[in-house]
This record gives C-alpha cells, sequence and structure tokens, in this order.
C-alpha cells in the first residue's frame, strides 16, 4: 500500500508539479485545480477518518471441529479432494 | 500570504494521499487479516491428513537413513525461520529413547501449530513401544485438531503391530475419523489383507464412511500391485466394489497413469470405476486430461460425477 513516510513526503513533490502545471500560460487553472484537489481533499479525510474510527474487527478464535460438527457434505467434499473418496 | 495558495494545495494532497492510501486499506483489504492460523472451518478442513507414518530416526551408530544426528545447540545456532522445524526434527529424531526429553524440546519451538505437530510426532514415534505413554500425550494436547492428529498418527504407527488396536484409534481421531481408518486399513492390508477386509465388511458407519474404508484398501495395495489390489477388491461388499476400484485407479495412477489406464481398461469389472480413480487423481496436475477421461467414461453416472469433481 506504500509506506507511511513516502506517502507524507509525496504531496510537496505533487504539489510543486501540479502548481507549475497550473501556472503554465495565464493561470487559469490553478482555481480549479484548488477547487477540485479540495474536494478531493474532503473526501480523502473524510475516508481517513472513518478507516481511522470505525472498530476493529473481531479476532476469530481458531476453530476446532469435531467430526460431527463437520457437515457431511463438506466431509465428503474434503475427501474427495484428498483422494479418499469417488 | 502570497504562499497561502501553495500551502493549501500542498495540504489537500497531503489529505489527499492519506485518504487514498487508507481507503485502499480498508476496500482491498490488508494482506495479513486477523485470522488465526485455522481459524475458519474451511482453514481446518483444508488441512491434509498425514498420510504416513512418522519417519524413523536414524540409528544411534549413524547407519539406517544416513541423515546427520541433530543437537540442540545446532538447533539454536539456526536462523529462526528454520529453528523450529530443526527442533522438530531433534524431537522426533530422540522421541524414541526419551519421549519425556522429545516433548521438553518440543516446548522450545515458537510456532505454536509446529509445536504441536511435534507433540503429536512424539507419540506417534512412541506408540509401537509403549502405546500407554503415546495416548497420555496425545489426550494432554488441548487443541482438538492436534489431538486428533496424534490419535491418527498412532493409528498408523501401530497398523502392521497390531491392527484392530491400530483401528480402535481412529475413534480418537476427531475430524480425521474416516481418513484414519482409510489410510491405517490401507496400511494394515499391506500387512496383512484379512483383517482389513474383515474391518470393512463389518459396514459400520454412514455410507461415506462404510466405503472409504474399501477405498483405502484399493488406494493402497494399487500403489504396490495392481493385480493384487484388484483381486482384494473383487471381495468387497457390492456397494464398496466400485469405490475400492476407485482407489486402484488413484494408487496405482500415481506412479504411472498410463499404464493405469491400460490396467483399467483390462478390467471385466468396474473399469470405468478405475479410470475415474486416475482423472481424479489426475486433477491436481493434469485436469485437462482427467477431463479427457470423465468424457470418455461409458457409465453416465460415473461420467457425470468424474466431471463434476474435475470442474469443480
Amino acid at each position: 500500500m506504500g509506506s507511511l513516510p513516502r506517502v507524507l513526503a509525496s504531496p510537496f513533490a505533487s504539489s510543486a508539479a501540479l502548481w507549475h502545471i497550473g501556472g503554465m500560460g495565464s493561470g487559469r487553472l490553478r482555481k480549479p485545480l484548488l477547487f477540485g484537489l479540495g474536494l478531493a481533499a474532503v473526501v480523502g479525510s473524510s475516508a481517513f477518518a472513518y478507516v481511522q474510527l470505525r472498530p476493529e474487527p473481531p479476532v476469530v478464535p481458531a476453530v476446532e471441529q469435531k467430526y460431527e460438527d463437520i457437515a457431511r457434505s463438506d466431509y465428503e467434499k474434503w475427501m474427495q479432494d484428498l483422494g479418499y473418496y469417488d | 500570504m502570497r504562499s497561502l495558495p501553495f500551502t493549501l494545495l500542498v495540504f489537500s494532497c497531503l489529505v489527499l494521499l492519506l485518504g487514498a492510501r487508507f481507503g485502499l486499506e480498508f476496500f482491498v483489504g490488508p494482506a495479513d487479516a486477523a485470522v488465526e492460523a485455522g481459524g475458519t472451518p474451511d482453514a481446518v478442513m483444508a488441512l491434509p491428513p498425514k498420510p504416513e507414518g512418522a519417519e524413523r530416526p536414524p540409528a544411534e551408530d549413524g547407519t539406517g537413513s544416513g541423515s546427520a544426528l541433530l543437537t540442540l545447540e545446532a538447533c539454536q545456532a539456526m536462523a529462526v525461520d528454520v529453528r523450529d522445524v530443526c527442533l522438530q526434527a531433534l524431537a522426533r529424531q530422540s522421541a524414541e529413547r526419551d519421549p519425556e526429553g522429545a516433548l521438553q524440546v518440543c516446548t522450545r519451538i515458537v510456532d505454536v501449530e509446529l509445536r504441536l505437530e511435534c507433540e503429536a510426532d512424539v507419540a506417534e514415534a512412541i506408540a509401537p513401544i509403549d502405546r500407554a505413554v503415546g495416548e497420555r500425550i496425545c489426550d494432554a494436547i488441548a487443541s482438538v485438531k492436534w489431538r486428533g492428529q496424534c490419535h491418527f498418527g498412532m493409528g498408523l504407527a501401530t497398523a502392521e503391530i497390531d491392527p484392530a488396536y491400530a483401528l480402535g484409534r481412529c475413534e480418537h481421531a476427531e475430524a480425521f475419523k474416516d481418513f484414519c481408518k482409510h489410510d491405517v486399513v490401507g496400511e494394515v492390508a499391506l500387512e496383512t489383507l484379512e483383517p482389513a477386509i474383515a474391518f470393512c465388511a463389518k459396514e459400520d458407519g454412514d455410507e461415506i464412511t462404510r466405503r472409504t474404508c474399501w477405498h483405502g484398501i484399493g488406494k493402497y495395495l494399487a500403489r504396490r500391485d495392481f493385480a493384487e489390489a484388484a483381486a482384494a477388491c473383487v471381495r468387497a461388499s457390492e456397494s464398496g466394489r466400485g469405490i475400492c476400484f476407485h482407489g486402484i485407479g488413484w494408487g496405482a495412477a500415481e506412479r504411472d497413469a498410463d499404464a493405469t489406464l491400460a490396467a483399467c481398461s483390462a478390467l471385466p469389472e468396474y473399469a470405468d470405476n478405475c479410470r475415474q480413480g486416475v482423472a481424479h487423481q489426475l486433477k491436481r496436475f493434469d485436469p485437462t486430461r482427467g477431463i479427457a477421461i470423465c468424457e470418455s467414461l461409458a457409465t453416465a453416472s460415473i461420467r457425470d460425477r468424474c466431471l463434476a469433481f474435475l470442474k469443480r
């Protein structure tokens, strides 16, 4: 997913590039560029906040099944896959 | 402030990238999900039973398998990722002479699954010498899965010595009960056929249990000799004969699929069952050929079942 230090450093490089692009020509691109990025920033920050604030998924403990707990149809497939049944 | 727009631009990019990073993590999911090993029924069911008994450790004088004797110091000096495996091998090496010492070695293993497997291996190794100790070790394993594997291993280890006892171990094999009966009865058949036939002829359990028993006889004998296996399967019950020949096809195909197909075709009866066994065995390595074999089967019900498995 990309290391956090890299993610933190890249905005400066990308901003400088965008600033240059936006400044090319008459500079009319700067306002729409800032507006679009601002909108994306709102969306991005919302997603960030959601991921950070959502509860941790419960850790599933190791399920250890007894013979009688396994459905016979599943058991049959298991045996077929491993060459114990037709 | 002249730099304010640029500052806003930097801030927007930062938030955007952070949001994208964590958003991707949310939707795609991290590689290391918080599910422990064996955390779902499918993961438990996916664990293949160990078909072979524990390897016998090399003789004290170094003869036998020729592998070097391990020491605790040697294992401790190894890299972390192989240390556990080394300790497991060390425990197995000394289990017959000193099971308690071997169990002590197992406690040094960091990985939980490997540690439990180590304990099961010690019980399997000591079983031919002292069953009571083996049973005690197995019963002390808290994990249902590894306790079952432990008794399964004891069954395999004692199959040649005491078939009745070995088959009795399978009742304690938890989820691996029918796998255990299949393999133990197969091992027994290799040593002496009559007890194996007698056990399967009792027709205990449901359809899967009864039929799997005959499959074990066919598969194990076919690994040694096709004709011998065919002679044994002819003695199976009517409901068990077909699957016994399926076992022959699977077992013999492990060595030579072409020769097995030819031998199956020469059978007066149950040729399709035998070829179905070959096709099933080929699913893992050559599924295209397996499907072709299924499509060539004459019996519609066997052909359908064969194709359903190959295409699953």
